[in-house]
């Protein structure tokens, strides 16, 4: 079993490194640099920068060196634990990152109970009244909440609560954004969370809901269900001893990749709703190539990948007993 | 069942509803329970009455001349008096409705673009030497009290006002001049290759400290337009702040730098003289100092040395803080926050022409006017401008011919454009300049803008573009149909995509096929570069003329934009590389190419207003006029503003918009009403 584990770790870190090269390159891919980058927005607002310019801002930003020797100077300063300087925002990397890291853990953790938590229910409940009405309800709902874009729904939401007096957009009305900690402002703070929990939560919902009474329902239909319930077993007993718990395994074995969507997960509904988060920056650090900013953030995507995909190992081997059982019999 | 399958109609009803709302503006949703009046508001739009003049503000200790705020500081010693923070003659700007009092807070809304965050008030805020009148007609002191240049165009003097103080305190001097010169300009690590706007006759230009307030430039070469080149920029920097980060002067700067996460001394210079506007430490001339930049809002302070008062002696702006919204989508969040009166101006960054009818409707439930201000720095909405130097000779032939430019502008139905997508606020207009040019005359406008689809038939039939036996498309001379890729990268002006289809209707009628195609910009800087591209399509923001006159006019020679290849240079690159190397690169140009660059030249060192300035701009215009090197569709599209009813000395219905300064509407001097 250690071996196994240390293993694991050790392809965990190469698969890491190789990733961290691999999106450095592709992040130069576009033509162009960030300096182009400035330099277009520069002109539309008509500010010329001349080439003599550019050549200055791209040896400032140390631009004008291969590609390799970028990595390598970036890569040795990671190690030490400094990310390198955000272009667009004129700071380190981790004072812009550390800014929104908490607040996107705090969404994302919060749209993510929501969602397995009205998934779950649901999708049983679903599963055991099958062809009811209420199943049909859940489903139709389903297949709307798939259909229709979650951007979509924030756009008509915001215009809504808009007209009804509610504040929407960002985190905090302006008035509040800089007071301190108040009664007032946390109502504030209330105020504007429903909205995205509500729309990135359900966004995931329906699909999870789905796979739930799926598997659900391959389980209800076996032997050991009839014979559990012609031997007497109350049904709700029945139904969550066991069927529920085989059902959960690709929830289990999927849940790790939950992980990097903490950083990146429903950027789109994000921007559209202004939230101080990762995944609009970034967006907007790939589409300007400021270089070390996005390669920073897919550094952390492509470490709670792996990490993810290991936590949903493990949780497969607790929650499904024939896993432990087939490797000890190997 | 039944029940079951009318819900599930029901459902599939509301899909197909919110999926057709959807269709051009994601902005207008299709819930109709909530629909709100949309009938127009029978008020009329109206400015603001004029407040009285505000008493003296009541405080114990400190001027009443100054914001409370400061007044507060300078009982309590943090800060020198009134008297001593101005300068000596301090710049006196009269407010354009009222004197104003001292408020908190103005709130704003901001995007994120190039490094940093772009409003049109913070961004115009950076101050020049000179400033110019609301009319974009006369330069006027700002951070200079005078300046003169010289009969012989040979010397620029600056003088500047004594006493006037950086942010910090510290004095503004001449010592901040030669400062910039010697160790900013002169210093090949810090400014790797030195502008041509400083090499007047290929010389770099020459400093003299004359005393500590005024200084002195002297130009190989007669510079007449030294003073357009000078008025929008500030040759200083804080010396006895960048100081300590130079081990020329300071025995801590490499420590200091170390510390500061810097990868050199130098690299650090570069920051402090151009990040001023995103790190706070940085002394600045500015009305506002950044603050900080939390994560969704940047907050931006009074600067307590700034230089300029009204003419009550009241020390400007009027606000302490301008608090700056950052958003992602500001086309969304523009409208949505002007509705919510959360923000108390909106730009034309975050509200567009689709916008104005909705919130026009809302003026008097949510406060505030939008207005739209006519554009004085872009003639047309859209132009285009054929490669002539294309590499498919066949292509080569038909855009060089006259014929057929005037062709395709006569068959392009302009009136079609204004109403379908302008709301019929736009005027059909060819030129690449507005009228407000010197040297414009009246026929210039609309040369050519008439829509005659016989006579662009004609000119193409006499081209002898055949058609082909369906008589859909005309026939290149090696029998392909005629195709024309426009490959376009405006993806800020929202009206693209739309009026590029209507264009390649009107073309389809007398045969010729275009191809609208966005690519983003880099990519089709690389095409450009390549000679890949058929046409360039663009609006042609360009400058009023006093702008055009610091650099160069970009719409009146190829590549019709910058010199240097960028995203929306039109056509002809090649063309420009013969012309700036003398013949040694590129591909020769039309003698009548020739002749309107050399007059572009003759025109920018003739000094200004004289018979002869006139001459040749009228000269150059006419000849890209009558070409129809670069022709345009219909006139620009207004730019939309919404300001709060309690702004004050905001422009309204009055604002004329150019997007290269707001500086003549004077941010400081706005304030917001109790």
């Amino acid at each position: 079993m250690l071996a196994y584990f240390l293993r694991r770790v050790a392809y965990m870190i190469l698969t890491v490194w190789i990733l961290s090269i691999l999106t450095f390159m592709l992040i130069q891919l576009p033509a162009g640099d960030f300096v182009d980058n400035l330099a277009s927005s520069y002109a539309r607002t008509g500010r010329q920068l001349d080439q003599t310019q550019l050549d200055n801002l791209r040896r400032r930003y140390g631009l004008d060196q291969p590609v390799y020797v970028q990595y390598f100077l970036w890569g040795t300063n990671v190690l030490q634990g400094d990310f390198g300087w955000s272009f667009q925002y004129a700071q380190p990397v981790v004072t812009v990152i550390g800014d929104r890291i908490w607040l996107t853990a705090a969404i994302s953790s919060s749209t993510l109970l929501l969602t397995y938590l009205l998934a779950i229910p649901i999708g049983v409940y679903s599963a055991t009244h099958q062809y009811s009405k209420g199943d049909y309800l859940v489903m139709s709902v389903g297949f709307l909440g798939m259909a229709l874009p979650s951007f979509l729904l924030a756009l008509i939401l915001m215009y809504v609560f808009v007209n009804a007096g509610i504040s929407v957009g960002g985190l905090l009305s302006p008035e509040y954004m800089r007071a301190p900690w108040s009664i007032g402002k946390f109502f504030n703070l209330l105020q504007h969370l429903p909205l995205p929990i509500l729309i990135i939560g359900t966004a995931g919902t329906a699909g999870l809901i789905r796979v739930m009474r799926a598997t659900l329902l391959d389980e209800l239909g076996k032997q050991y269900v009839i014979t559990a319930r012609a031997k007497g077993l109350p049904e709700t007993k029945l139904v969550f001893k066991y069927p529920v718990r085989v059902a959960l395994n690709p929830i289990a074995s999927t849940i790790g990749w939950e992980l990097p969507a903490i950083v990146s997960g429903g950027i789109i509904t994000e921007m559209v709703l202004d939230l101080p988060t990762t995944g609009p920056m970034l967006f907007r650090a790939l589409l300007t190539e400021d270089m070390y900013l996005a390669s920073s953030l897919l550094l952390f995507l492509n470490i709670l990948t792996v990490i993810g995909t290991f936590v949903s190992d493990i949780a497969l081997v607790i929650v499904d007993p024939r896993i432990r059982f087939t490797q000890r019999e190997a | 069942m039944k029940a079951l399958s009318k819900l599930t109609i029901l459902v599939l009803l509301m899909v197909l509803l919110t999926s057709c709302a959807g269709g051009q503006t994601a902005e207008t949703p299709a819930a109709p329970t909530t629909a709100p009046t949309t009938a127009p508001t029978t008020a009329p739009t109206q400015a603001p009455e004029e407040p009285e003049e505000p008493s003296e503000q009541p405080v114990a200790g400190g001027s009443p001349h100054e914001s409370p705020m400061l007044a507060a500081m300078v009982v309590s010693g943090d800060l020198p008096p009134l008297e001593e923070r101005l300068p000596k003659n301090p710049a006196v700007t009269e407010p354009r409705e009222s004197i104003g009092q001292y408020c908190d807070q103005i709130r704003l809304l901001g995007l994120y673009e190039g490094s940093g965050i772009f409003t049109q008030v913070t961004e115009n805020m950076t101050q020049g030497h000179l400033t110019i009148d609301p009319d974009y007609e006369q330069y006027e002191p700002n951070i200079v009290k005078d300046w003169e240049l010289s009969e012989d165009g040979k010397s620029l003097t600056l003088y500047l006002r004594e006493g006037m103080k950086w942010s910090d305190g510290d004095g503004f001097t001449a010592d901040d001049f030669a400062f910039w010169y010697e160790d900013i300009l002169l210093d090949p690590d810090i400014t790797v290759s030195i502008s041509k706007q400083w090499q007047p006759g290929g010389e770099l230009m020459g400093f003299k400290k004359l005393d500590d307030y005024t200084v002195q430039y002297s130009f190989a070469v007669p510079y007449y337009r030294a003073t357009e080149v000078f008025a929008g920029t500030l040759l200083a920097a804080p010396e006895h702040y960048i100081k300590k980060h130079m081990p020329k002067y300071s025995a801590d700067a490499e420590a200091l730098v170390e510390t500061a996460g810097y990868e050199s001394w130098q690299q650090a210079v570069q920051h402090d003289t151009s990040s001023y506007n995103a790190d706070p430490v940085i002394p600045t001339l500015n009305p506002w100092v950044i603050q900080d930049l939390a994560a969704g809002s940047a907050l931006w302070v009074r600067n307590p040395y700034y230089w300029r008062v009204d003419t009550a002696g009241n020390q400007l702006p009027y606000a302490d803080t301008l608090l700056v919204l950052v958003t992602e989508t500001p086309r969304v969040t523009g409208p949505i926050k002007t509705l919510a009166g959360e923000v108390d101006f909106t730009d034309y960054t975050a509200l567009a022409l689709e916008d104005y009818p909705m919130l026009k409707g809302k003026e008097t439930e949510g406060d505030f006017t939008v207005n739209l201000w006519p554009r004085a720095d872009e003639s047309t909405a859209m132009g285009f401008a054929f490669s002539y130097t294309h590499e498919d000779p066949v292509l080569h032939e038909i855009f060089s011919d006259l014929r057929f430019r005037q062709a395709l502008s006569l068959a392009i139905n302009r009136g079609e454009i204004s109403e379908n997508i302008f709301y019929g606020l736009a005027e059909p207009w060819t030129a690449p300049v507005s009228a407000a040019w010197t040297g414009y005359e009246d026929w210039m406008g609309t040369y050519y803008a008439e829509y005659d689809v016989e006579r662009a038939n004609e000119l193409l039939d006499e081209m002898g573009l055949e058609w082909d036996t369906a008589h859909e498309h005309r026939l290149r001379s090696d029998g392909d149909p005629l195709t024309i890729l426009g490959t376009y990268c405006t993806e800020w002006l929202p009206y693209s995509a739309d009026l590029l289809d209507l264009v390649t209707l009107h073309w389809r009628a007398v045969g010729v096929t275009l191809e609208p195609k966005f690519v983003p910009e880099e990519t089709l800087q690389t095409l450009f570069v390549a000679n890949e591209t058929d046409v360039g399509i663009s609006n042609s923001d360009g400058g009023a003329e006093m702008q055009a006159r610091s650099n160069y006019p970009i719409r009146l020679i190829p590549p019709w934009h910058w010199g240097s290849a960028d995203c929306c240079a039109m056509s002809s690159y090649s063309w420009r590389q013969w012309l700036d190397t003398d013949g040694a690169e590129g591909t020769e140009p039309p003698e009548d190419v020739k002749r309107m660059y050399a007059l572009v030249w003759e025109w920018l060192d003739e000094p200004y207003g004289t018979e002869r300035y006139r001459e040749l701009i009228n000269e150059v215009i006419t000849i890209n006029v009558e070409n129809l090197y670069y022709f345009g569709t219909v006139s620009a599209a207004p730019a939309v503003f919404a300001a709060s009813n309690r702004l004050v000395n905001v422009p309204r219905d009055d604002g004329v918009f150019n997007a290269w300064h707001l500086t003549p509407y004077l941010p400081e001097t706005w304030f917001l009403r109790e």
